[in-house]
């Protein structure tokens, strides 16, 4: 990425677009401390953090990210993948446990709580990579084309999933996508292209 | 969920190779228990022999390796006797012998002084006369193994000898030997007016500075001679040295195989995890924390391991120890302690096992974890 400079307002909408190789999800990695820029810097919240471990404490607690490909843990059941998160951050069981269970209620998967990752279908396991997101009450949710592996009907309650988190948790969100019409849906579209921003349209303005 | 479910579930998905694994963990502890637990029944044996007798310090050749048949004057068990503090001598002498039905066993000789010959528990027969030079007593065991009883003749080295008696004794070692009067030994083996070292009896053996101090004033008089406490012969005896040390060597070749069998299991499984672990990055999980999950992986497959080889060795020992001609020979000394140590030992394996492993999946960025690189 190249002369990039771009700031996330609290509570924003924004689409990240651009053909394959823009360097969409290198900003979202680089943007969750999980990549490092050679030169230049990343703030969160005005700091700019000082070591991988700052970083790594800001994504148990302020950044939630989720994957194309869900990255769910198959050994574990629904309601475990999304406790993984709160494992050293929340300590109480009981508390854990009812945040598990308000949050796959929030994405409508209180019924498959004790289900394996290989009994639930891709719309289910991408709703369960979305509440583990939000396990700690992050501040914003950063997602790499969180609709690129459903099917065209999945992906839109996906994507209103999203917007309603968006809505109503008060966290900021960043969807990385190649599809138009999905970036359309967003306050404001960032265009990539080559690693450079060729683009930026702001369609409506943060509360 | 508790910080045992996730490495738990890791190793129920791969089942087998936990298991396997487990099973590698678990021989190599089954081998420590029953090596170790072999050479300490030897040391047992030895200490047991000499508090059978009474013998409170043992009399050996100073310097000789093998001092079982280490050649000493006779006479000076006069001298000794008359040291303060020393209650009864009792000259001796040992060797091995191949028995006709291809059996080996232990000869000891011992003369009459002291009373040490009447500690011996007969169970059938009689004790022989002080001057019959031609009559043993056999342990119970070597008995049992050959078949005799007394009145029955037992060829040693070219020679007949009669059964006078049958003892049966605690110590291994003497249930299976052949005693005879001293003098009878000593003109079997050609040594007539030698021995290999004497048994003393002190007058208040029950006070360890007493004993002490006996012991060094008996050094001093007698430079050629050593001076060993019966409870510390075990340390002194070169066979005793011999399979201790083997079997710790042997013990310490299992544990080095068990330690590779984790580290490789868990190299393997972080490996096929890698993007799993980059996961955890990616969610907020410490390095620290990582680390102790697959740490505690390791711990898991060799607890499960512990649990087998100590079920395994316990029971190999029980079986082993009944069989006729095994028993006879190898009691083992397997405590509560060298069990927990043994365990201790495979536990300490498995979380240095586990401990590179996890080392070397937190040394990557979470993005190159996550891409698979």
């Amino acid at each position: 990425m190249q002369q990039v400079s771009l700031q996330i307002e609290p509570q924003e909408y924004l689409a990240v677009t651009g053909p394959s190789g823009s360097g969409k999800s290198t900003l979202l990695y680089l943007a969750s401390g999980m990549d490092s820029p050679d030169s230049g810097s990343v703030l969160f919240e005005g700091a700019a953090p000082r070591n991988p471990a700052e970083w790594t404490r800001l994504r148990a607690t302020r950044i939630g990210f989720v994957f194309q490909t869900f990255q769910l843990v198959a050994a574990l059941t629904a309601a475990e993948n999304v406790e993984l998160p709160m494992m050293g951050v929340i300590p109480g069981n009981s508390e854990r446990r009812q945040r598990v269970a308000f949050l796959l209620q929030r994405v409508g998967l209180g019924d498959r709580t004790c289900h394996r990752v290989a009994e639930l279908s891709g719309g289910e396991a991408q709703r369960v990579a979305i509440a583990r997101a939000l396990a700690n009450r992050p501040r914003v949710l950063l997602a790499d084309e969180p609709t690129g592996n459903l099917d065209s009907e999945t992906a839109s309650q996906i994507l209103a999933l999203l917007e309603d988190l968006n809505a109503q948790e008060k966290v900021a969100l960043v969807i990385v996508t190649h599809d138009d019409r999905i970036a359309a849906r967003a306050w404001r579209i960032l265009r990539l292209r080559d690693g450079r921003i060729v683009g930026e349209e702001r369609r409506k303005e943060p509360a | 969920m508790n910080a045992l479910t996730y490495p738990l579930r890791n190793l129920r998905n791969h089942r087998l190779r936990s298991a396997l694994t487990a099973a590698g963990i678990g021989a190599a502890l089954a081998s420590l228990l029953a090596l170790v637990g072999f050479s300490r029944g030897v040391d047992r044996a030895v200490v047991l022999s000499l508090q059978d007798r009474g013998t409170d310090i043992v009399a050996v050749k100073k310097g000789s390796v093998e001092i079982l048949t280490a050649v000493l004057d006779e006479r000076m068990a006069d001298k000794i006797r008359v040291v303060p503090g020393v209650v009864n001598v009792m000259s001796s002498m040992g060797d091995m012998v191949d028995l006709e039905t291809g059996e080996m066993a232990y000869m000891a000789g011992w003369s009459q002084e002291g009373g040490f010959w009447r500690t011996l528990p007969i169970t059938a027969g009689k004790l022989p006369e002080a001057d019959d030079t031609g009559s043993v007593v056999l342990g119970q065991t070597l008995a049992d193994v050959l078949g005799k009883r007394p009145g029955d003749r037992i060829e040693l080295t070219g020679q007949q000898f009669r059964v006078a008696g049958i003892s049966k004794q605690a110590s291994v070692i003497d249930d299976r030997s052949i005693m005879m009067p001293l003098l009878a030994l000593q003109r079997l083996l050609a040594r007539e007016g030698k021995v290999s070292g004497f048994h003393l009896r002190i007058d208040h053996p029950e006070d360890p500075a007493r004993l002490e101090d006996v012991r060094k004033r008996l050094a001093e008089l007698f430079p050629d001679l050593t001076f060993i406490e019966s409870a510390e012969m075990a340390q002194h005896a070169a066979i005793t040295n011999l399979l201790r040390a083997m079997a710790w060597a042997s013990s310490t070749i299992a544990l080095v195989m068990a330690f590779v069998i984790i580290l490789n299991t868990l190299l393997m499984a972080v490996t096929e995890r890698t993007r799993e672990i980059g996961l955890l990055s990616a969610i907020g999980w410490k390095p620290s924390r990582v680390i102790a999950t697959i740490v505690l992986e390791g711990l898991l497959i060799a607890a499960a391991g512990a649990v087998l080889g100590v079920a395994v060795g316990l029971l190999g020992l029980k079986l082993m120890t009944r069989h006729p001609q095994l028993g006879g020979f190898l009691q083992p000394d397997v405590t509560f302690v060298l069990v927990q140590q043994a365990v201790l030992l495979v536990l300490a394996v498995g979380a240095l096992g586990g401990l590179y492993p996890a080392w070397r999946a937190t040394r990557m960025r979470p993005m190159e974890l996550l891409r698979g690189e």
